[in-house]
């Protein structure tokens, strides 16, 4: 119906102006059909006008639309800023993290020990598990570097015996190359100074040297031609013996030196640190008799090297081969051995089991570190709801959610860093101080020096730690009831609520702490009191060692009995060196010194013609490094005739030991005053001997002929640890120890012990030269750092549970801050305003402490040891944590009661 | 209320649209309005609405085929959504509840 009448073209344009480009088009051809039958209709002139006031109010209609888009599109960003869960973090989140640090010291210091703890305890256990599971070794291509273990399925162990099998496994084998063997002993070497130290050498292949592809420093290492029987003695020594022993001489090659009875020619020197197979310290080579039998010689360790392109599973399928060959040969020796290949360090559950219980180890560690985290989150949960003002204002200014969890985060990881740092710090700690006194045998460049990849670990569950404890603080935060909280920010208050979770938590901590402490407060008092009684013997006057020869060392003819003789006399000899030398007040041995391990046995006891009785019940338990003797044990020591002497020990009653004490099939023995008092009576003629237990007969009835008295370096919680003592020969004993009582120096000495034995058998081994205390301070060692960690565990516990307790409080306190004023303006007392105040935090610690206490209990009478001491502690820890609540509550109780109330009103 | 109850002349422009059926498009929806309420109606109103009414998903709209009668260019013919014919019923619960019990010549209108 088009009358070809056009609209103006003025209003036309301010049309297609005002309209959007997608209806530009549909909405003008619309109007221009209304305007041609406005036209037709009313006339043109009247269309014309029609159509100018309908440009017009398009044009303000779209104009307002236009604004009003614009304004819901700005309204929506800002919504979806404040709802924005992307996590945003500036550099500025990093310095606030520090100056919250500082600015709250007290949570950072408990959270950060918390915190320091969980990582430290988690990465430690990283660490070791990487160690055994993934031990490196340090050299090219040492991953293709296996070892043979010969499992024998019927005894369930490892037969090392393997000489025979590793013949015939160097001769068959095609997927392992450069097979070798070693022999690890104990030899003493003969160094520039004449002393006779003893080291270990290893009796090696040849092969084991490519095998490694470390180069000589100095000369060749060894070869096969060394390997031939009868041919000349060589030795290629360590860096380590080369420096210490033979003062780095330059002309160390062609030099012969003494290696136990041998002497050697010195062929090579290896470069530093290397000590292949595990930690030796000089090779000769491994000379193999024609034809050994199977399953007889010295125990050996077998490797070699993966042939080029081929894996485990290859050659472990053609081990497994010659394994079923020899089965089928020699059945009577190999029926049951399975021969098995392993990476050469890892441990014998590698592959897919190692893996998996790598996993559940650490597993364990993220646990630990989870349930600290959650005392931590109560704690920054009160920080947060300190600074909810900060919080809500941050937000009505624009600031996203997204941003604001970010910021509180980094405030976390800061914290969390900072402990991880004290956590590895204490860790590293913890463990030069354990592996300086301890002697665990480790392999060549294994170290335990924290790696790369433990303190990555380290940095990863210092930002799990920090996502747990600020997550659900942040979320709270930030959540809906922004309005509740300008509002509440605004009259200073705060209105963070604390849910079931947090009292949870708060409950679980207390009645933690209620259960732990007496245990860990008698764990202390224990130690304590043990090294306060040790301490009255001076452990500091004895110089002490091991001495003996290897098996071997006479020849492979010799008996152990020819053996065990040549070492007394080497011994007789020395101990007459030893007590000519100035300041030596005497020298004895025994299989072991007082408060080193002895053996607990059950006794029992006959007096005259009496019907013979255990003595079941007395023994106590010792915390030395015996650990517990069980209940009715007795420790017994077999000693020198003249220990008692040499130790300055009083005989008390009866007789000591002489020479014609030893050797008999029922020697006299001699009982300390601890096991004479719960003899009862005279113990002097009462007979003693070892019951018969299960197939095994009685023992031979040993007459009490003195009693000694006590030591103390075996203290139990009755006093001293009931003692027998019976007299042998030095060759009687398997590994005596020696103990040289010194006036004066005692360290000037060991010097003199080595060289005197140089002089006298070089041969002769003696062992680990060291003073008692040393000794003791080194095997006991576990059980300072189990102190440490128990008392720092109690410290801990006690300070999450103040801390928590404290940030209930405060928070109560800063969220009720305007009604305590009005309150006290309307005339409330004190003591009311503190109860209503205080009830839910004292609530919380009444149901702690009864927890605790119920568990505490339960677990008393589960192990039957409800007695006056355990009570006494769990009454005193109950008081202990009322105190502590106590304490928690008395600065935000001032707080509360300095409100004015007149402040209060005006707020 | 929700959010996106319906203003009156967006009940209106929905009911034409309802009424209409078949082809529907800016004109015979504004037409549709004039001759029901006897009032005039401003087009732009209408294209506003509409456009609002799309934007929140009660109508939807398309372009036809290009005509010749009107220079080659379509028309945005629009329809009724689902949601756009439960907000009108909603509209017209709420108009009757609010009425329900009153009588339109009562004094209390007054």
């Amino acid at each position: 119906m088009s009358t070809g009448a056009r609209p103006p073209r003025s209003a036309r344009a301010l049309i297609e102006r005002a309209l959007p480009a997608e209806l530009r088009d549909t909405v003008c051809a619309d109007l221009d059909e209304m305007f041609q039958r406005r036209a037709a209709r009313d006339g043109l002139g009247r269309a014309r006008i029609w159509y100018t006031k309908q440009a017009l109010a398009f044009a303000a209609r779209f104009a307002w639309e236009r604004v009003r888009g614009r304004e819901r599109r700005r309204d929506s960003e800002r919504a979806f800023q404040s709802n924005d869960s992307r996590i945003r973090v500036s550099l500025l989140d990093w310095k606030l993290g520090f100056r919250m640090l500082v600015k709250y010291p007290g949570l950072s210091l408990i959270a950060g020990l918390a915190l320091a703890t969980g990582i430290a305890l988690g990465t430690g256990w990283f660490h070791f598990t990487m160690m055994e599971l993934r031990p490196n070794l340090g050299l090219d291509e040492g991953d293709r570097i296996v070892r043979i273990d010969n499992w024998d399925r019927d005894a369930q162990n490892v037969e090392s015996r393997s000489l025979h099998d590793f013949l015939a496994w160097r001769n068959q084998l095609t997927s392992i190359r450069e097979l070798g063997a070693s022999r690890g002993v104990l030899r003493n070497i003969v160094g520039t100074d004449g002393r006779a130290v003893p080291e270990l050498i290893s009796e090696i292949s040849a092969s084991a040297f490519p095998l490694t592809r470390v180069p000589p420093l100095l000369g060749r290492y060894l070869t096969e031609a060394d390997e031939q029987p009868g041919g000349p003695d060589v030795v290629v020594l360590s860096h380590g013996v080369w420096q210490n022993r033979f003062a780095g001489d330059p002309g160390i090659l062609g030099r012969v030196v003494q290696i136990g009875r041998t002497p050697a020619t010195v062929v090579g020197v290896m470069p530093e640190g290397f000590g292949f197979p595990r930690i030796h310290r000089a090779w000769v080579p491994l000379r193999i008799a024609a034809a050994p039998e199977p399953r007889k010689g010295p125990p050996v360790l077998v490797f070699g090297r993966l042939a080029d392109g081929l894996s485990m599973k290859t050659a472990q399928a053609e081990l497994r081969t010659i394994g079923e060959r020899m089965a089928t040969t020699n059945p009577s020796t190999h029926a049951l051995l399975q021969p098995q290949l392993y990476k050469f360090a890892a441990p014998r559950q590698e592959s897919a089991s190692g893996l998996v219980s790598l996993l559940i180890v650490n597993l364990i560690g993220v646990l630990i570190l989870t349930a600290l985290c959650a005392n931590v989150t109560s704690l920054m949960l009160a920080r947060t709801a300190m600074r909810e003002s900060e919080v809500v204002v941050r937000t009505a200014l624009g600031a996203s959610r997204g941003r604001i969890i970010g910021q509180m985060m980094v405030e976390a990881l800061v914290l969390a860093l900072f402990s991880a740092v004290l956590g590895l710090t204490a860790l590293s700690w913890m463990m030069d101080y354990g592996f300086s006194v301890s002697d665990r045998p480790a392999f060549w460049r294994q170290n335990y020096d924290l790696k790369p990849t433990t303190v990555a670990y380290a940095v990863g569950l210092a930002v799990l730690g920090a996502a747990l404890v600020s997550i659900l603080p942040a979320l709270k935060a930030t959540g809906s009831r922004v309005q509740d909280g300008l509002r509440n920010a605004s009259a200073g208050n705060t209105s963070m609520r604390f849910g079931a979770l947090w009292s949870g938590i708060i409950i679980f901590q207390v009645a933690v702490t209620v259960i732990a402490l007496p245990v860990g407060v008698n764990f202390t008092i224990d130690a304590i009191r043990e090294y306060g009684a040790r301490s009255a013997f001076p452990t500091e006057e004895y110089l002490t060692f091991e001495a003996g020869f290897d098996a071997d060392v006479l020849g492979e003819q010799a008996t152990e009995d020819e053996v065990r003789g040549r070492a007394a006399a080497v011994f007789d000899q020395l101990e007459a060196r030893l007590e000519s030398e100035p300041g030596v007040l005497g020298v004895t041995y025994a299989d072991g010194l007082p408060g080193m391990y002895h053996p607990p046995t059950m006794m029992e006891v006959q007096r005259g013609s009496e019907a013979p009785w255990s003595i079941a019940g007395i023994g106590g338990s010792s915390t030395g490094a015996g650990g517990p003797a069980p209940d009715g044990s007795v420790l017994t020591a077999y000693v020198d005739v003249e220990y008692f002497d040499a130790l300055q020990v009083p005989v008390i009653a009866g007789r000591g030991f002489h020479n014609g004490d030893v050797g008999g099939e029922n020697p006299p023995v001699i009982v300390n005053e601890a096991l004479a008092e719960k003899l009862g009576g005279s113990p002097l003629g009462v007979r003693v001997r070892v019951p018969a237990i299960e197939n095994e007969p009685a023992g031979p009835w040993h007459e009490i002929i003195g009693v000694v008295r006590n030591i103390g370096m075996d203290p139990t919680d009755e006093g001293e640890a009931d003692f027998v003592f019976e007299p042998v020969g030095f060759e009687e004993l398997m590994e005596p120890v020696v103990a040289v009582h010194v006036s004066g120096e005692p360290a000037a000495l060991a010097a003199k012990v080595e060289s005197i034995v140089a002089e006298i058998d070089p041969a002769f081994r003696v062992h680990e030269i060291t003073m008692l205390d040393e000794l003791l301070r080194k095997q006991d060692a576990g059980d300072v750092l189990a102190m440490l960690t128990a008392t720092g565990a109690n410290v801990l516990c006690i300070l999450l549970s103040a801390a928590s307790l404290f940030a209930v409080m405060a928070v109560g306190v800063a969220r009720r801050g305007r009604e305590i004023g009005i309150r006290l303006a309307l005339g409330a007392s004190k003591q009311g305003v503190l109860s209503a105040l205080f009830g839910r935090a004292a609530k919380q610690l009444a149901a702690g402490v009864i927890l605790g206490n119920v568990v505490f209990a339960a677990l008393l009478v589960y192990y039957d040891s409800v007695n006056a001491q355990n009570l006494i502690s769990l009454v005193g820890v109950s008081v202990l944590m009322g105190l502590v609540g106590l304490l928690a509550c008395a600065v935000p109780a001032r707080r509360a009661l300095r409100i004015h109330p007149t402040q209060a009103l005006r707020q | 209320v929700s959010h996106n109850a319906l203003g009156e002349f967006e009940q209106m422009v929905l009911l034409a649209i309802v009424r209409l059926r078949g082809d529907v498009y800016g004109v015979p929806i504004t037409e549709e309005i004039e001759q029901r309420t006897g009032r005039p109606v401003s087009p732009a109103a209408v294209y506003v609405t509409l456009r609002r009414l799309e934007n929140k998903g009660f109508v939807s709209s398309w372009l036809s085929d290009p005509l010749p009668e009107r220079g080659g260019k379509p028309r945005r013919c629009v329809k009724m959504e689902e949601s756009g014919l439960r907000m009108l019923r909603e509209s017209r619960q709420m108009m009757d509840s609010l009425w329900a019990g009153l009588d339109p010549a009562s004094r209390d209108l007054r």
